[in-house]
């Protein structure tokens, strides 16, 4: 594999690695905010 | 290792590293905010239409009283926990045509509303209810009717215990009450220090003006809440009022703690040995001429309105003592 196409799939595999951790965190603050607090607590250890 | 191998390990290491920090996240952050689709919790959701009254196939308990009211018609509200009560209350005196219901909501006209406890304190200074059925009002309640001039009536109709909740899994049954006040104040961060496992403790909170937090809020007078800065990767600890969680306790992964070594059973309550018990009210706008306030007030004092809280799963007020 040419040094040139590692970077991009390194990139490419970063990039998409980041954008699920954000949407990732979005997901769970707007779970967070609407959640009931016996969910929460149920759902938890 | 030849520069192939090297590549495909240092690829696999960056997707393998953020695969196990989204789990991580997954699992401390994002799995406990996942609604909870135990039986029991379904069954608690407070939805308007399986407590809706004059229908055969209504929850509420069905009692058709002698008093009845036919004009002027007091507005009925309160907290969502409550609901089953009025809509009892409502179903017992009212007449049929006074109460409508969309669908999805009742209609502005009709006597019966279901706003929650902070929407209904505004109500009922705003002048949109006339009799909300609630916990304590808050000091943000309190100055809001004060600076709208209205001084408003608290008649206690019935009390619930205020409990504190802890994961089913979780192997502490039983706290102090100075012990939930030391969680609460920041004293204590580890459940070990409590005869618990080796976790952060979580104490959750609830929105401003609820009326359990203006309870948890009067539980711990002048000492402030803290968070714990690593709850969140802990095992939380949360409070409510006991009906509003029983069925979850039953069917669910929650349980409710004993205080003081007294668990929050209905006859713990009754006879006073639970030691946070909370009354529930009927507030009104002192200054409100509807003529049928009172009498509606007097009638859920009554033995048949008392019968109507009890039998909704709530505990009647204690009979005086001659």
């Amino acid at each position: 594999m040419s040094d040139k196409i590692f970077k991009r799939l390194l990139l490419i595999c970063t990039a998409a690695g980041c954008i699920a951790t954000v949407v990732l965190i979005m997901i769970t603050t707007i779970l967070y905010k609407d959640c009931s607090i016996i969910s929460y607590i149920a759902n938890g250890r | 290792m030849n520069k192939l191998t090297k590549q495909i390990t240092a690829l696999a290491a960056v997707l393998f590293g953020f695969a196990a920090f989204d789990t991580a996240i997954y699992q401390l952050c994002t799995k406990p905010c996942l609604p909870d689709q135990s039986s029991g919790m379904q069954a608690k959701s407070i939805e308007l239409d399986r407590y809706l009254p004059f229908d055969e196939a209504s929850e509420i308990v069905d009692v058709k009283s002698e008093f009845q009211l036919t004009d002027e018609l007091p507005v009925i509200d309160g907290a969502a926990a409550l609901y089953p009560i009025c809509s009892a209350f409502v179903n017992a005196v009212y007449p049929e045509d006074a109460v409508s219901f969309d669908d999805d909501d009742f209609t502005a006209e009709s006597k019966l509303q279901m706003r929650n406890t902070r929407a209904a304190y505004k109500a009922v200074v705003d002048g949109d209810s006339d009799i909300i059925i609630c916990a304590k009002p808050s000091e943000e309640q309190l100055q809001y009717a004060a600076d709208n001039g209205v001084e408003l009536e608290l008649v206690p109709i019935g009390c619930e215990a205020f409990v504190f909740l802890v994961n089913g899994e979780n192997p502490v049954d039983d706290l102090s009450v100075e012990q939930i006040k030391g969680i609460y104040s920041g004293e204590y961060n580890n459940w070990s220090e409590l005869g618990g496992e080796n976790l952060f403790i979580n104490p959750l909170t609830r929105n401003t003006g609820s009326g359990s937090q203006t309870a948890m809020l009067s539980f711990m007078k002048d000492t402030e809440i803290k968070k714990n800065p690593f709850g969140f990767i802990g095992s939380p600890i949360g409070f409510s009022f006991r009906y509003y969680v029983e069925d979850v306790v039953e069917h669910g992964n929650v349980k409710m703690l004993s205080l003081n070594g007294v668990y929050p059973d209905k006859d713990n309550i009754a006879d006073g040995s639970y030691p946070i018990v909370s009354n529930f009210y009927a507030v009104y706008d002192k200054s409100n001429e509807n003529p049928n306030i009172q009498p509606l007030i007097d009638w859920m004092l009554s033995d048949e309105g008392q019968r109507i809280i009890e039998e909704t799963g709530y505990i009647p007020m204690p009979a005086e003592k001659e």
